[in-house]
Formats: C-alpha cells, structure tokens, sequence
C-alpha cells in the first residue's frame, strides 16, 4: 500500500534527530524541489559508506589503514584517554589541547539497555596497552552511574596490575552535559585538572 | 512567595483551569467532582515537579488530549525571584520547564525553590498505608530539606536499576561490582541522610503537633530502615549476606528502597494504638512540621494548599490548625462548606463548578 514517498519518509524518520513533519520535508527537498541534491547525496552516500569504517586501533572514523590521530607520528603514544564515542573523540580534538592518543568504548555498561562488557570496544583495549609504551590512561567517560561503573570496571578487570598512572578527567559541567558540550577552556582546565584514581 | 494565577491545559480530565487570586486567604467551595483538588494538585507540582496524588505523569494529562501533553502556567510572586513565569510541559515520560521562557536543564536546580505544603484529606494513608507511601512522602520531603538529597535517591535508583538487571540476565560478578559497589555508597549515604533528616524534622513533627490537638503526647516519627546497620561496612555485609536471595527472586532484596518510617505516640506505633482523632492529628503535624521547618529555615515562606481537610476534624483540632497556620503564608484551601470556626484567617470566598472557578458576591469576614 505504501508508496515510495512514504516508504522514503519512513526511512528518514528512523534517523536520530527526525520526527515526522521533518522527514516529509527532507524527503519533499530531495525528490522534489532539489533532485539534484539527491544525486549528489546519493554519491556522496555510497562513497563514505565503501571508505568510511571504524580503525581497527582505537575506533575513530578513519578511511585508510588507521585513523588519522593514530597514524600521525607527533601525537604522545604514552597516554591514552578512552571515550565513549566518537563524537566525544571529535569533540576532544576541536577543543585542541589534548595530544596523545584516544580508545573509542562505542558506549558504556548498560544493564537496563542490554550492553555488557562484550558489547563495549574492551577486548582491543588490552591488546593495545600490551602494544603501546602507555604510561597513563585518562578516563574521559561520562559523569552518572553507568559512566562511573564502566569506569570501575575497566580499571579493576583491564588495567589492574600494570602499574599505570590512571586518572579521571571531572568535566565540571551541570549532568547531563559531556564532552561534545565542552569548549576548549573547559577541557583544558579538565585535563589540567584531571585527578588520579585510587 | 504567592500565586497570582494559574492556568493548566489538558489537565487530569479539564480541558482548560485557570484561577487567579487576590490578596487575602482564599476558600474555594464545590461539591466533589469539580476539580478543587485537581487546582490544588496542579499548584502544589510546582515544588518538587510531582503530584501529591500519584507518580505516574501519564495520569495527570487529558486522557483525549492531542498530542498527550498537559502545560501548567503559573504566574508567581517570589521574594528572591520578584515576578516569575513558570511553565511546566508533562508528557508521558517526560517533564519540561521553562522559567520566564527560558528552559530549565538540570530539574533538580529548581526543586525547592517554589515551596508549597498540601494537607489533602488523603494524607491519613500516610499512616495507614503500605511502606511506598511513607517512603514517598519521605522522599518528597527531604528533597526539599536537602538539595542534595535528590542527586543522592536518583543515583541509588539507576545503580538498583543497573544491579537488578544484571540480576535478572544472571550477569558474573565482575560485571556486578562496579554498580553494586556504587549501590552500597549510594545506599549508605541515603540511609545516613534519611536518620538525620528525620533528626532535623522531629522537633517541628512534634510542636506541630501539640499546637494543634492542645496537648503533650510525644509524637515521634521513627526511622525503620531496610538494614540496620550502624557502620558503612556493616551495611554491606547484610548486602553481601542477601547475594543468593537476590540471585533467586532476581531483585535487590535488602536496602533503602525497601525502607520505612512508623509514627508513635506515648511509645506505641500509631497504627495500632492511636485513635481516629489522634491519627488525623498526627498526618496534620507531618505537613504543618514542614510549614515551621519553613519558618525556622527563613526565607520565602510556603504556600499552603489545604484540600478538604477541615470537616473530618474535631472543633478543638479545626481551631488549633487555623492558628498554627498563622498568617504569613499565602493559603489556599478547598471544602464542602466555608470555614465557621476560624478567627485567624479573613477568607476570600470562591466557588468552583465544572473547573471553574467565580467569586462568592457575599462575604463573611
Ligand atoms: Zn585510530
């Protein structure tokens, strides 16, 4: 019974961000008043969608061998900051300071949301702290309870027992906020101010 | 601090309340069913953004309402705030507030800031009741008393809610610890929270309530928590104790939220022991406690909502609860009749028919 305009509203209306009058409206702009911006869309599409995976490394969006952060030579191969995702690494990297490199969880514990410790990024997480000269690991996951028990959980199943300087970083932002709200100074001052764990 | 008005859209089953209210104590008269106690409902969410009646919001918004959501306006007078426009937006699952148009982030910030005290004719299931509503009542309470006391009830709520879960998916230790060790510093400092808030708040429990029945009966409002533990580890040796229960029924067993809270007099629980008179007595010292709490806290005074609660009182305690309310709180008060035994307030009268509500031409003063 549906059409394909429906069934490409529909489709829009599943991503992130969408609600219904919006997806009519994208889906209105591409077939409609823009088909031009649809063609490109769809090249642009399936050129990110064959180039753009995640670094077998660290997890960042990355199009070659491994992401641009690893790959680059200047950044301190002796600390590691382990976030959430990747929108937590891109914002890290717009505020500027920090210059070592990065773990991408994709996520954090979630009992209630079915994500356990194989559903996170961990596995390669020790692999590379056998790898890599780290000295110290920064835990830059978010501030509530799930935040703070994958915190635990990674310093008491993963870097227990290697002698490395493990600290948190304290957003001092209101809950709620995290990284991608965060602006240069905020971060910095986070970094500076970053506290050890006991 | 006052209200000046209140308009709510799609309120329990009105369509549009609105009410303004003049200088003075206001009585709103109707029979049952007019919607007196949904005004005073919508008015009191405004201090701790729940009802007095329920804790479910899909409750309080118009069944037939399109899209399901209620808006609450309230125009306020505040002492620190001068004149203030709060709305508040319930949607199943959601609640929103704006403060003069711009949008409040963190709720927890505004918790407190806006106090009212409601006597509602309900209260006396305080007493009566299951342990839920003594938790609850206690929960509303100290949220107030304590700012940080809510950071502390939400963050032993979502590590209870993570530890059950694993409970249930028969999760390994490991996985269990974090949140479990989150679960017992959480649950510590409620319970150490809740003895010294209780500590804090019996000394006005008991002058409220010999202020208004006229006589000494040591009323007490005793702690009785899940674990009786006097230590931070003894709490979590019990914990530790309940593991294979837990794992069995897949539910935290032992803790704050299985916590209660009983009322004595001349050391007898209240339940069994107390007579009908005393009962009403003790639920009314359990709010007018909060309004001196209030008073000795300084700062803006509450305003006091009272729903249909005078005619189930003797003539002695009615006279002692109109005095004790004093006359520096704004106070809006609801029944089937106007008040004849009150020397202390000159009420405005008003009566309410179909949400509506139109002022009385006659007054009495
Ligand atoms: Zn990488």
């Amino acid at each position: 019974m549906s059409s394909s305009f429906e069934l490409l509203q529909q489709c829009l209306k599943r991503l992130p961000g969408l609600g219904y009058r919006s997806a009519e409206r994208l889906a209105l702009h591409l077939l409609v008043e823009q088909p031009g911006a649809c063609e490109e869309l769809m090249a642009v599409l399936a050129q990110a969608r064959d180039s753009v995976h995640a670094c077998p490394d660290c997890g960042n969006l990355c199009e070659g061998d491994v992401c641009e952060v690893c790959a680059d030579g200047s950044r301190n191969r002796a600390i590691l900051c382990v976030v959430e995702t990747v929108t937590d690494l891109r914002a890290m990297e717009r505020a500027g300071p920090y210059r070592g490199l990065y773990h991408v969880l994709q996520g954090k514990l979630s009992p209630i949301h079915g994500v356990g410790p194989e559903q996170l990024n961990l596995a390669g997480l020790s692999g590379r702290l056998d790898q890599l000269p780290v000295e110290e690991v920064i835990l830059a996951v978010s501030n509530d309870i799930e935040g703070e028990a994958t915190c635990h959980y990674i310093q008491e199943e993963i870097l227990a027992g290697r002698g490395l300087r493990v600290s948190r970083i304290g957003f001092g932002l209101p809950s709620g906020g995290g990284i991608p709200f965060a602006d240069a100074t905020t971060l910095r001052s986070a970094l500076e101010g970053r506290r050890n764990c006991d | 601090m006052r209200f000046n008005r209140l308009r709510a859209a799609n309120f329990r089953n009105f369509t549009l309340l609105e009410s303004a209210f003049p200088e003075g104590a206001q009585f709103i008269c109707g029979r049952n069913g007019q919607g007196k106690t949904n005004l005073l409902e919508a008015l009191s969410l405004v201090t701790s953004l729940r009802s007095f009646r329920t804790s479910e919001i899909p409750a309080l918004i118009r069944w037939e309402s399109q899209p399901r959501e209620c808006t609450l306006v309230y125009e306020i007078e505040h002492e620190q705030l001068g004149e203030t426009v709060l709305e508040v937006r319930l949607r199943p699952g959601s609640k929103q507030v704006s403060m003069d148009g711009n949008p409040v982030r963190k709720l927890g910030d505004i918790l407190g800031i806006f106090p009212t005290i409601t006597f509602s004719s309900q209260d006396i299931q305080i007493l009566r009741g299951s342990p839920g509503l003594r938790r609850r009542m206690m929960d509303l309470m100290f949220v107030v008393m304590d700012p940080r006391y809510y950071t502390v009830l939400t963050r032993y709520h979502q590590a209870l809610k993570a530890r059950n879960a694993l409970l249930k998916q028969r999760g390994s230790a490991a996985q269990r610890r974090p949140f479990e060790d989150l679960l017992v510093r959480e649950g510590w400092t409620l319970m150490e929270m809740r003895r010294r808030l209780l500590e804090v708040f019996n000394p006005h429990f008991q002058s409220a309530y010999s202020g208004i029945s006229g006589v000494e009966e040591e009323p007490v409002l005793q702690y009785q928590p899940s674990v009786n533990a006097d230590a931070a580890g003894a709490y979590e040796d019990v914990f530790v104790s309940q593991l294979r229960r837990d794992q069995e029924s897949g539910t935290t067993n032992r803790g704050p939220h299985r916590d209660d809270l009983e009322f004595r007099l001349q050391e007898h629980g209240a339940r069994e022991f107390a007579s009908e008179g005393q009962q009403r007595g003790l639920v009314l010292a359990l709010r007018m406690g909060m309004v001196g709490w209030y008073r000795q806290r300084g700062g803006t005074p509450p305003v006091i909502l009272a729903d249909d609660i005078v005619g189930e009182l003797d003539a002695g305690r009615r006279q002692g609860f109109w005095r004790m309310l004093g006359g520096e709180s704004q106070i809006i008060a609801t029944g089937t009749v106007f008040p004849r035994e009150d020397d202390f307030h000159n009420w405005i009268h008003w009566t309410m028919e179909e949400g509506r509500v139109s002022r009385d031409r006659e007054e009495s003063s």
